[in-house]
């Protein structure tokens, strides 16, 4: 019984890190829409979300990532266009956030890297569907402070939204590039 | 049993500390404002719709003079010649925008500045309330006026107070414009005003196309003629069209009695009645970047 009593007391010894988006920081979420007439960036800061392991190594043991969009949030420079992204595309009344909740599939840190090369797999959400997505990260912690790199792209067929015509005021590509640069802060009870 | 319960604790407490996150969602406080017609303009007054700060708005309006009961000879009025205006305007913040505008009808050139005063966010009865103030300088000088360009009289000026709301799930615009003009007639001895009751009704079937109805009856003061080559009164200014927003531009294609384009001028009233052979083709486009 005593074995018992020390093991599950070293089992729960915390090996867990959180790390939380910083909301102060130059978060970035950029798609590019690129038509043969048109090609436009819309842009926002407006994220949240969070990393989180239980593992002794970065990454490891139980783990999650989630993070979101607050897609009222974006812009493209152009309000019309901003308002008919809004109200007719991403129908931003009914859904007006979109998230990535997954976990790490692969991580892998060579000698000379300074970063973490993750490989993600989740479910994305966007205009009321959920999909299965693969998404490649890099990742770099530098003491406190922790930023998270990924490109990637997504099919707009695939969310159920469809593409307005070359006709509409709003020109959208039926593939969406996304870039995306976050940057995390180590969760403490007292900096929440 | 001690040992037991204390087992029991253990694990309960394994499964307590590692089992979430400890992020909060937080929900964003930043309120989108309320949008309601599309367009910062319909085909003759203005929405309380503001241009985004940065952006810029370029419009161009054709009213033309011929009615389109000229028929085919003058291409149902189209051949010309026509009341054209071109404007530019600036989104300053995200709720004042300034218009720069000029109509070849007294060489008339206004500023317009057109604050958003009031946002109700209603889910049954949205409502916006603007205001907007515009001077328009007349720098054509007919052949017998003796007076310069920049002379005192030939300036105008006026004010609006916007209001708009969307009913029925945002298909059914409504508009009420009250409108105040100082210095109607700027050839006139004695200082006239004109004060109007514009109203407004745009119908959306979809994102593309959408119908539209104005009329802008002037309720006291002068409603006679701006131009010293007309003759007679001015009539109460209606005008029928629908809008179709594609490919970046929206299109405004009316018929209408009135082919006078700037504020100062359309809100005297019509050059024309609304009888039947009056009735005028025009269009307008605005193009937002």
């Amino acid at each position: 019984m005593k074995f018992i009593f020390i093991f599950l007391l070293i089992s729960n010894i915390s090996f867990a890190s959180e790390w939380n988006i910083s909301k102060k920081a130059d978060n970035l979420v950029k798609f590019t829409s690129s038509t043969s007439l048109l090609d436009f960036e819309g842009t926002t800061n407006n994220v949240d979300g969070y990393i989180y392991w239980d593992g002794s190594e970065a990454f490891t043991g139980k783990n999650e990532v989630y993070f979101e969009v607050y897609l009222n949030s974006v812009k493209t420079g152009n309000g019309k266009r901003d308002r008919d992204m809004r109200e007719d595309v991403l129908e931003t009344q009914k859904w007006s956030i979109t998230y990535f909740k997954g976990n790490f599939k692969q991580v892998e840190k060579k000698e000379n890297q300074n970063y973490y090369s993750v490989i993600l797999v989740g479910k994305m959400f966007l205009h009321g569907i959920e999909n299965e997505m693969v998404i490649p990260g890099k990742i770099t912690i530098d003491e406190n402070l922790m930023t998270v790199e990924s490109n990637y792209s997504i099919f707009l067929k695939n969310f159920n939204i469809e593409a307005p015509s070359l006709l509409a005021f709003v020109k959208v590509a039926e593939e969406i590039k996304l870039d995306l640069k976050f940057y995390l802060k180590q969760h403490r009870e007292d900096n929440n | 049993m001690k040992s037991l319960i204390i087992l029991f604790l253990i694990l309960i407490s394994n499964f307590l500390l590692f089992a979430q996150p400890k992020w909060e969602k937080t929900t964003p406080t930043e309120m989108l404002d309320l949008e309601l017609f599309h367009t910062t303009q319909t085909a003759n007054f203005p929405t309380t719709e503001s241009l985004q700060k940065g952006n810029i708005m370029y419009e161009i309006s054709h009213r033309f003079l011929p009615s389109i009961k000229d028929g085919y000879d003058q291409f149902y009025g189209l051949d010309g010649p026509a009341r054209i205006r071109f404007a530019l305007g600036y989104g300053i913040t995200n709720n004042l925008m300034a218009t720069i505008g000029r109509s070849n009808n007294t060489d008339n050139l206004d500023l317009q500045l057109k604050q958003k005063l009031f946002q109700n966010y209603s889910k049954d009865v949205p409502f916006v309330v603007s205001v907007l103030g515009g001077a328009s300088w007349n720098t054509e000088i007919p052949t017998g006026i003796d007076r310069s360009r920049t002379d005192a009289a030939n300036f105008q000026f006026y004010g609006q107070l916007i209001f708009n709301t969307m009913l029925f799930d945002n298909k059914l615009g409504i508009g009420i414009v009250p409108s105040y003009l100082e210095n109607s007639f700027i050839y006139a001895i004695d200082k006239q005003y004109t004060f109007t009751f514009g109203t407004y009704l745009q119908y959306y079937f979809n994102r593309m196309w959408s119908t539209w109805i104005e009329y802008n009856p002037v309720v006291t003061g002068y409603r006679g003629r701006i131009r010293l080559d007309e003759t007679g009164k001015s009539y109460n200014s209606l005008a029928i069209g629908v809008d179709i927003e594609t490919g970046g531009h929206i299109f405004h294609i009316m018929v209408t009695n009135n082919a006078r384009l700037n504020t100062s001028q359309y809100l005297v009233g019509a050059d024309r009645s609304a009888n039947e052979d009056m009735w005028r083709l025009g269009f307008g486009i605005l193009r937002y970047f």
